[in-house]
């Protein structure tokens, strides 16, 4: 919000000016206001463990994050170019391999890969797109760039809030947005439609798009059934689904209706039980086979997981070059391979600086965090590394960006991350903006919703 | 619309209105019981027992409270009120983007006033202006459901769900009563308005036959009456119409069936009169509406909701 010698940044001076004739109370009534709006809408997730799922909304706070048109294009074009290269990636590993004949990427790390699926070997998936739905996690440093912390290339979640986040913010700051500028992101259900109905399968021409929900207790329902009421279509669950003959149908009341295209916010060891895990109720029997057809698109492809894997992260650089020659626009965090003699020995050297992380693991678990380890775990770690060098990348410790916050009626900064959402179905949509998280807890640097995380709108606005 | 949907909408609509009939039944005996004589409301508190489809077992001799624990809170049983709300609200859950925000809102608002009454609240006072409030909550949500749903299929399915339990609850309460009503036990002049009062229908019936009160009239004005909403006539006929507005399946020979089904049971009471009825003995009449009313239940559940897949591919 402040450039460094403490003045107002001039994107930020219509949302300063509201902010100081404002008194405290009356940003406080706004708050309300905007949690009772998010209640009403019943607009929250589940938070597991408690009977029957409670429903919690998600924290909104209302300063908006303000990143202006420049900024936009470039990460625009960074995250464009980013999912063009890792589409390209899924499919030549899915088909020839030259990037492994090529030894760019090491065979060993993508065959050994949980999220690796031989399955998808040698299928041709319409228009080659396997990612129809992205939503990258980027973060700032501290000289402002903003770089890739992680590609979420399965089914990811969020945009619900982003649009709701918005409907909400309009509401309350009325005036603000119309002095500021701020570019629309309203048409992402059409656009989201848009995709899938290009990668419907040929001959399909009026196809049939439905939203494949695990159902009410995933804590995602909520923007299942957005989603599905703003695009106008079904959501269905997997026991509403049947496969005869290859082909997938829906159970309606007025009989079984084809189903072309499936948006579907399933995992892909749930999503056929005599494809993938046996033991999935959530799933429809028979759908692999069906899409092996060709006869039904799933979005996003099954087997879009190794895109995202950890230790691949480290190689995307080098992806994006090997296909479209060009270097990255967005940077990735730096990374070090440990497996890479040089990489291992500095890491080695500056052990107590670095972040390690097992490639198997996510969530937290097999991390070292160098500044704040003990002597014992540092050396655990060391031979650990030496041990099974493969098995870890490094990077450097982080300081992620802060944002002004409001947070019972005072001002404070958190940190956050921003998630734009990529569309992929003719050519790549994104829509300016996407979910800012934020760490509500001070200090933290977690922002998942379900460990105190919130979100905060995110405009994008014309300097002019 | 998918067929998960319409079985959700179904139930929940039936869920609904077993709730209000528990209700009205406890609302209506509550107060008589206070009247009678000890072995009076043991055979009072049996009938309304055996009303609700002998939901519990009974050990011993039944009380009034225990009676009223146990349909009001108990979980476990099928046709207590918070079971009842529970399922209901379980179901719209399902389909919470398939009915309108009004709905969920009374819906839900209805479940946390029932899930907050509790137990010291009845042992302090009757539960009257409870058991008031619980129906006055299920008729705003189904005036919410006629004025910001569309009458579309989803709402036929509701019309449906509530018709068929209506049909088979007001059988169900005549059944538990046949004996008396055809002469063969006697029958106190309270128990009869009790059995009007959990109907719906005491003020309906006075404007039709005056103060009069002969067991063959109620029988007639319960079972035959064309435009009271709680008669069994008036509830078939709706149930025939609602599924006439459903979309034609006829290409699997299931709708015709349903729709053979309903027709019959309209024609036999449309075309009956209440001697007619009797004289084969009301028990067995009554037993045969039930038993035709479950095989609709079926025939619904095989041409919707759970039909063979061969039956219905396209062409």
């Amino acid at each position: 919000m402040f450039d460094p010698q403490g003045g107002v940044r001039s994107h930020y001076a219509p949302l300063f000016e509201m902010l100081e004739d404002s008194p405290a109370a009356e940003l406080r009534r706004a708050k309300q206001e905007s949690d009772l709006i998010f209640l009403n809408q019943g607009i929250t997730f589940t938070v597991y463990g408690r009977e029957e799922g409670t429903e919690r909304i998600f924290p909104h706070d209302l300063l908006p994050r303000i990143i202006t048109r420049r900024e936009w294009s470039l990460i625009e074009s960074g995250l464009i170019q980013r999912i063009t290269a890792l589409n390209l990636f899924l499919r030549d590993i899915y088909h020839e391999g030259r990037i492994l004949d090529d030894g760019v990427v090491p065979r060993a790390l993508v065959y050994t890969c949980k999220y690796f699926r031989r399955q998808m070997k040698g299928l041709h998936v319409p228009k080659g797109v396997y990612i129809a739905v992205t939503g990258t996690d980027l973060i700032r440093d501290l000289d402002g760039r903003f770089m890739v912390l992680e590609d979420n290339l399965r089914v990811p979640s969020g945009v619900s809030y982003m649009l709701t986040g918005r409907q909400v913010m309009k509401r309350i700051f009325p005036k603000v947005f119309r002095q500021s500028g701020v570019l629309p992101i309203e048409d992402y259900p059409q656009a989201l439609l848009q995709s899938l109905n290009a990668l419907a399968p040929e001959g399909r021409d009026e196809p049939t798009i439905v939203l494949l929900t695990p159902g009410v207790y995933n804590s995602a329902y909520f923007e299942h059934t957005f989603l599905a009421r703003q695009m106008g279509i079904e959501l269905v669950e997997g026991r509403d689904l049947i496969v005869h003959d290859n082909i997938v149908y829906m159970r309606t009341t007025s009989g079984l209706t084809r189903v072309d295209v499936i948006y579907r916010r399933i995992d892909d060891d749930f999503i056929d039980p005599l494809a993938f895990r046996h033991d999935s109720i959530l799933g429809v029997p028979g759908l692999f086979n069906a899409y092996r057809a060709g006869n039904v698109t799933l979005a996003n492809a099954i087997g879009t997981g190794i895109a995202d894997d950890k230790a691949l992260y480290a190689y995307v650089p080098r992806i994006i070059k090997y296909y479209l020659g060009e270097e990255p626009v967005l940077p990735n965090v730096e990374t070090y391979i440990l497996a890479e003699d040089e990489a291992r020995q500095y890491t080695l050297d500056h052990l107590d600086k670095m972040v390690v992380k097992a490639v198997g693991e996510s969530g937290g678990y097999g991390m070292l965090i160098g500044p704040q380890a003990t002597r014992a775990e540092l050396e655990q770690f060391r031979q650990l590394i030496l041990a099974d060098p493969r098995n870890y990348i490094s990077q450097p410790t982080l300081m992620l960006s802060r944002a002004p916050c409001l947070l019972d009626g005072q001002f404070d900064s958190r940190h956050v991350d921003l998630r734009p959402y990529i569309l992929y179905g003719d050519k790549i949509t994104i829509v300016p903006g996407g979910l800012t998280r934020v760490a509500l807890r001070k200090g933290s640097l977690v922002v998942n919703s379900s460990q105190g995380g919130g979100s905060k709108d995110t405009w994008v606005v014309d300097e002019s | 619309m998918l067929s998960r949907v319409a079985d959700s909408l179904y139930w929940m609509a039936r869920y609904l209105e077993r709730a209000e009939q528990t209700t009205r039944l406890l609302d209506a005996n509550i107060q008589l019981m206070l009247e009678q004589k000890p072995d009076a409301v043991q055979r009072q508190l049996s009938r309304i027992h055996l009303s609700l489809g002998a939901p519990f077992r009974i050990e011993g001799s039944l009380s009034v409270p225990a009676l009223e624990h146990a349909l009001i809170f108990d979980a476990k049983v099928h046709s207590s009120i918070i079971s009842c709300v529970m399922a209901a609200r379980e179901n719209a859950r399902q389909v919470r983007e398939q009915i309108s925000s009004e709905m969920w809102s009374e819906l839900n608002g209805l479940y946390h006033f029932v899930k907050r009454y509790e137990a010291e609240d009845l042992e302090q006072q009757l539960p009257l202006e409870f058991l008031t409030e619980v129906r006055r909550n299920i008729s705003l949500f189904k005036g919410e459901t006629d004025a910001t749903m569309s009458h579309g299929e989803e709402w036929w399915f509701l019309q449906i769900g509530r018709h068929i339990e209506r049909a088979v609850n007001t059988s169900t309460m005549l059944k538990v009563h046949a004996a008396e009503l055809s002469g063969e036990a006697d029958i106190e002049h309270l128990e009869l308005l009790a059995l009007l009062r959990s109907c719906n229908a005491f003020e309906a019936y006075l404007k039709r036959y005056t103060a009069e009160f002969s067991a063959e009239l109620i029988v007639e004005f319960l079972l035959l009456n064309p435009q009271h909403p709680h008669s069994i006539l008036f509830s078939v006929r709706r149930l025939a119409d609602s599924l006439a507005a459903l979309p034609d399946v006829s290409s699997r020979g299931q709708r015709s069936r349903v729709e053979r089904l309903a027709g019959r049971l309209v024609a036999t009471l449309s075309y009956s009169s209440v001697e007619e009825l009797m004289s084969g003995g009301l028990h067995s009449a009554l037993e045969n509406v039930i038993r035709q009313c479950a095989q609709l239940h079926a025939g619904i559940h095989q041409a919707y909701i759970d039909y063979p897949i061969e039956a219905s591919l396209p062409a």
